[in-house]
């Protein structure tokens, strides 16, 4: 970027006349590094991601990382992987030098984390940096100096066999670089990032980051990826996530980990996807994943998700941007409703309701409290490296029952604009198809809902209800409760008169520009299931005929401008169903029975009844939760029982 | 400055700038009244927030005539308390007021008085006498139906619009129903003026101000236009109103053809009073009920899958075919609670066709007309 400003602005100066000078010449290969370190090498994060990432494509199976002040002293990265030659060692370290990529083709079908030939040469560039390889099977190793870009030295070297990379004093001939560095602890803090990252997709690698000689990240050989994640979401937070269901649409196989939506985060800090194995920030997942928790969790909190996307290498290109942390999909929209459908139809199961028989709550339920038993996470969807034959090496049956909720069908998903009316009301008929299905053991569905199989002890506080499951204790907040309640009925009733209309007496003319036009021209059966009648009016401009009846007073132009930005974003759009979402969740708020209201025994009954009759029984339709739940195991604990 | 006069007086004329004098915004200025005393003993009060402006004048004592400004918000709200009978303003330094009234002490932080935006002159303007009645009748049948979607904003005001030899309309419509009225207007041999052929947009901001300030006693009020704002002016206030920049939709075509045969009459009264009571089982969010012309009958009927149905007959006076359409009755009920006459005719055409509500016994010489699209149900 910086060689195209400079290079646009001397040639500006060069057509002036009387300058007969030679302003434009090639930059030297040292300067076209540092500028290309610049992008590559933004802080020791990014060096340790791409020296890691060389590690795993060559093969490693132990990866070392040592730091010492944040990274920035001192970086070094071990690994056993398959090394170098002495050729090959010396040729690694120029620019786009790289064993990953040798033809066009390769570029549109790469399979391995890096690509560009860049990072040695920018780490380079950049640092006093030494490079220690040896292949296995050979007899000597090699090593090459160079320091700020220039060799010092190479040569033979004994070494381990694998390749160790030493990064010292980075920056130190950037010193504007230098400046932004944050404090050293917040380096780590970026490192171990960095290193999680990489290490959530391969549980077959094993990690460790020692920082100033302590160990401050150890991430042994695991089989599978829940292990893996256990270990590096932690164990409080592990006890909140799900497998969700595989799911594929057009090519896009999706895999994973979902929180409940009782665990959330500030921030998106939480959400770690990747695509083919490679840690991506996309929009489009990231707002299909707001999509699925949407009416779930509050407004500004995050759940906390672990996504593997499978795409064929030639759907999506990961040359989009030097840190390679963008991706661009052939098929947006089938990457978002992969991963909308597998959240959705996870939590549409709420697999953390333990389910009425004892079974199930003996299984289920007590699991999730019990420390150090990943059991939270089941086994029943068929694992994200596909390990198929888990399902039957470990034939859990409390895994089918948590999940018993009725599975939402492709169908419904699809035929609607969001997976909110998928209530379960309309759920046996739709349960025909879709991917859900071979994990549903239908016949294991207990008769009774988990609320209604409830002991109510009582009311406290006029504010909460008090009950007993057979495992432990739970607490319902009856206002929340009650909102749920109220909004699910109230969104059926809606989903059932959408067809309500109010047409325009004078049809407003809505203008666009070409490319919201041409999305609006092949969304309107979209629009129109969702009672909005819209038709074209001459080239880029759509008459507003009529638009759904609770709505009439809103501003309609605007809900569609958003309603077609997230359309041409990611395949779908939940505008409308927001706005009558944020209407229908202030009526249920209204008719709910209010906090502080008194309620007789046969009152709480019936709440908790019909509780059991809605999806999501989790959380109110603000996002609130609606009950707790605490275990005997908990309560003897605290009882000092254990 | 200094100046003395009847705090009723003063209190009177405040209140008419309260409603344009802008509580929160990013010029503070716009918060304040100008104040201004001249020699021959008249004291002018502005207040504007650039879209509408108030500008009152009245008599006082002047023992010394200037000008200050301050807020009006806070002016009034000591003025309107006052016990005494007469109030003195004194302009002291730096901006400060004091107000002085029986045993009343008070000094008011001022600002300067050349920062205040500059106070419109309605001098040149050619006045046209309209009744005040008429024209707040003109206001009330119009100012429901306005737009409040500001994505829209040529539909968030009345078109004011010459209508035929001496007479003058007023319309509004917010995409889902339309309201216009017209009135016969005495120029006294002069011209309306030559943008009222075409008509400008009155912003809803403005109609509200007059209908809340206008002196209803005071027999006639007069409006001009100058440059881009309307003006209008009733005893010693003139309002200054910025019109809307924008076209104004061509209604005429979506008004249908009116057929005496069609119109069903039905006490107004009554059905206002039997709307509401079936609009109990409307839904909370749709405000849907049906309406069913029959032979003699009107029936009204609502049902929400929640609550169950309603239905009600009322008497009218149809002899044509059966015809039906739903509407969101707040729709029907604004308009039949600003008409007048003890019966309406109401003109269904199908569910699909947008009904007409006339208005019957109109004043004389005016005629107001009604447009509500049915809902689908």
């Amino acid at each position: 970027m910086g060689s195209d400003s400079d290079a646009a602005g001397a040639g500006e100066r060069h057509t002036s006349p009387g300058s007969e000078e030679e302003r434009i010449h090639i930059l030297s290969p040292e300067l076209a590094d540092q500028i290309a370190a610049g992008e590559v090498v933004e802080r020791p994060a990014s060096a340790v991601k791409e020296l890691v990432e060389n590690a795993i494509d060559a093969g490693a199976t132990r990866i070392n990382v040592e730091i010492e002040e944040g990274g920035l002293k001192r970086i070094r990265v071990t690994d056993d992987g398959c090394g170098m030659g002495a050729a090959d060692a010396r040729i690694a370290v120029r620019r786009h030098a790289t064993s990953k990529i040798s033809n066009r083709e390769d570029l549109f079908a790469i399979g391995t984390l890096g690509f560009r030939g860049e990072a040695l040469p920018s780490i380079a560039s950049v640092s006093r940096f030494e490079l220690i390889t040896k292949p296995a099977g050979r007899l000597g190793g090699t090593r090459v100096v160079i320091e700020g870009g220039e060799r010092v030295s190479e040569g033979e070297y004994a070494s381990a066999p694998g390749t160790s990379i030493t990064v010292d004093d980075l920056f130190f001939n950037t010193p504007a670089r230098l400046k932004f560095m944050k404090t050293r602890s917040t380096e780590v803090k970026h490192v171990l990032e960095a290193v999680q990252r990489l290490a959530l997709p391969r549980p077959d690698v094993a990690f460790s980051v020692v920082h100033n000689g302590r160990r401050v990240l150890d991430l042994p050989v695991c089989d599978g990826h829940y292990a893996r994640v256990h270990s590096i979401v932690g164990r409080d937070d592990s006890a909140y996530l799900y497998a969700a269901p595989d799911a594929e649409q057009d090519g896009v196989r999706v895999s994973g980990f979902f929180s409940q939506p009782a665990l959330t985060r500030r921030t998106t800090n939480g959400i770690y996807t990747f695509v083919n194995g490679r840690f991506v920030r996309d929009s489009t997942i990231l707002g299909a994943i707001r999509v699925a928790y949407r009416g779930l969790i509050d407004r500004g909190r995050h759940p906390v998700v672990i996504l593997f996307l499978e795409v064929a290498t030639a759907q999506v290109d990961v040359n989009v941007h030097p840190m390679k942390t963008e991706v661009r999909f052939h098929r947006a929209d089938a990457a978002f409703r992969a991963v909308r459908r597998a959240l959705a139809n996870g939590l549409s199961a709420c697999p953390w309701l333990p389910r009425g028989d004892a079974d199930a709550a003996d299984d289920g339920g007590a699991t999730a409290s019990r420390a150090g038993d990943p059991g939270p996470i089941s086994d029943w969807s068929a694992a994200p490296t596909g390990r198929p034959s888990d399902a039957t090496q470990a034939p859990r049956r409390y895994a089918a029952d948590r999940f018993s909720g009725v599975p939402v069908g492709d169908s419904m998903l699809d035929g609607l604009p969001s997976r909110s009316y998928a209530l379960r009301a309309g759920g046996p008929a739709a349960a025909g198809e879709g991917g859900l299905n071979e994990v549903h053991t239908e016949d294991l569905l207990p008769e009774t809902g988990y609320f209604s199989s409830l002991v109510y002890a009582g009311q406290v506080h006029s504010l909460y209800l008090v009950c007993s499951d057979p495992e432990g204790l739970v607490v319902v907040d009856q206002h929340a409760a009650h909102e749920r309640i109220t909004f699910e009925r109230l969104r059926t009733v809606w989903a059932e008169r959408r067809t309500q209309q109010q047409p325009m007496l004078l049809p407003e003319v809505l203008h666009f520009d070409s490319l919201r036009a041409a999305i609006l021209s092949d969304n309107l059966d979209f629009f129109a299931a969702l009672g909005f009648d819209i038709e074209p009016f001459g080239d880029t401009d759509f008459a507003l005929k009529a638009v759904p009846a609770m709505l009439s007073g809103g501003r309609y132009a605007n809900m569609l401008t958003d309603a077609l930005d997230d359309l041409a974003d990611t395949g779908d759009s939940g505008r409308v169903d927001e706005a009558i979402d944020a209407i229908l969740s202030r009526m249920a708020c209204h008719g709910s029975v209010r906090s502080g209201d008194t309620l007789s025994p046969s009152e709480a009954r019936a709440l908790l009844e019909e509780l059991d009759a809605v999806d999501f029984g989790a959380n109110c339709p603000h996002g609130r939760p609606v009950y707790f739940r605490m275990s005997l195991a908990e309560m003897e604990r605290r009882f000092d029982r254990r | 400055m200094k100046i003395t006069l009847d705090t009723s007086t003063l209190s009177r004329e405040l209140f008419k700038l309260q409603g344009v004098v802008n509580s929160k915004g990013t010029m503070p200025i716009l918060q304040n009244a100008l104040i201004e005393a001249s020699d021959s003993g008249e004291l002018t009060l502005h207040a504007t927030d650039l879209d509408v402006s108030v500008t009152t004048t009245s008599e006082c004592e002047v023992s010394q005539p200037g000008r200050i400004t301050v807020r009006a918000r806070d002016l009034y709200d000591v003025v309107k308390n006052l016990k005494g009978e007469r109030v003195t303003l004194e302009k002291e330094d730096n901006q400060w007021m004091r107000l002085t009234s029986d045993t009343v002490r008070v000094r008011f932080v001022g600002m300067n008085p050349d920062e205040f935006p500059q106070v419109q002159r309605a001098d040149e303007v050619q006045f046209v006498p309209l009744p005040t009645d008429r024209f707040m009748r003109m206001i009330d049948r119009t100012i429901f139906s306005i737009s409040t979607d500001e994505g829209r904003p040529n539909l968030t005001g009345a078109l004011f619009k010459k209508a035929g030899a001496d007479r003058i309309s007023m319309v509004s419509t917010d995409g889902h129903r339309l309201s216009m009225i017209s009135a016969p207007v005495d120029a006294e041999g002069k011209q309306l003026p030559s943008e009222l052929e075409d008509g400008v947009i009155i912003p809803r901001k403005g109609l509200a101000e007059l209908r809340r300030t206008v002196d209803l006693t005071a027999p006639e009020i007069s409006f001009g236009l100058r440059g881009n704002n309307v003006v209008v002016r009733h005893e010693n206030t003139t309002m200054f109103v910025r019109v809307i920049d924008g076209n104004f939709p061509n209604f005429d075509q979506v008004i249908p053809e009116s057929k005496k045969e069609r119109m069903a009459y039905v006490d107004r009264a009554t059905l206002i009073d039997r709307i509401k009571f079936v609009s109990l089982f409307s839904n909370t969010k749709t405000h849907n009920v049906r309406i069913e012309l029959e032979e003699a009958t009107c029936t009204i009927s609502a049902q929400d899958p929640d609550k169950g149905e309603c239905e009600e007959k009322v008497q009218a006076a149809y002899d044509s075919e059966t015809v039906q359409a739903g509407y969101n009755y707040r729709y029907v009920l604004d308009v039949l609670n600003v008409i007048g006459g003890e019966q309406v005719a109401l003109e269904l055409v199908d569910t699909l066709s947008p009904t007409l509500i006339h208005e019957l016994d109109s004043e004389e010489g005016e005629r107001s007309l009604f447009i509500v699209m049915p809902m689908r149900i």
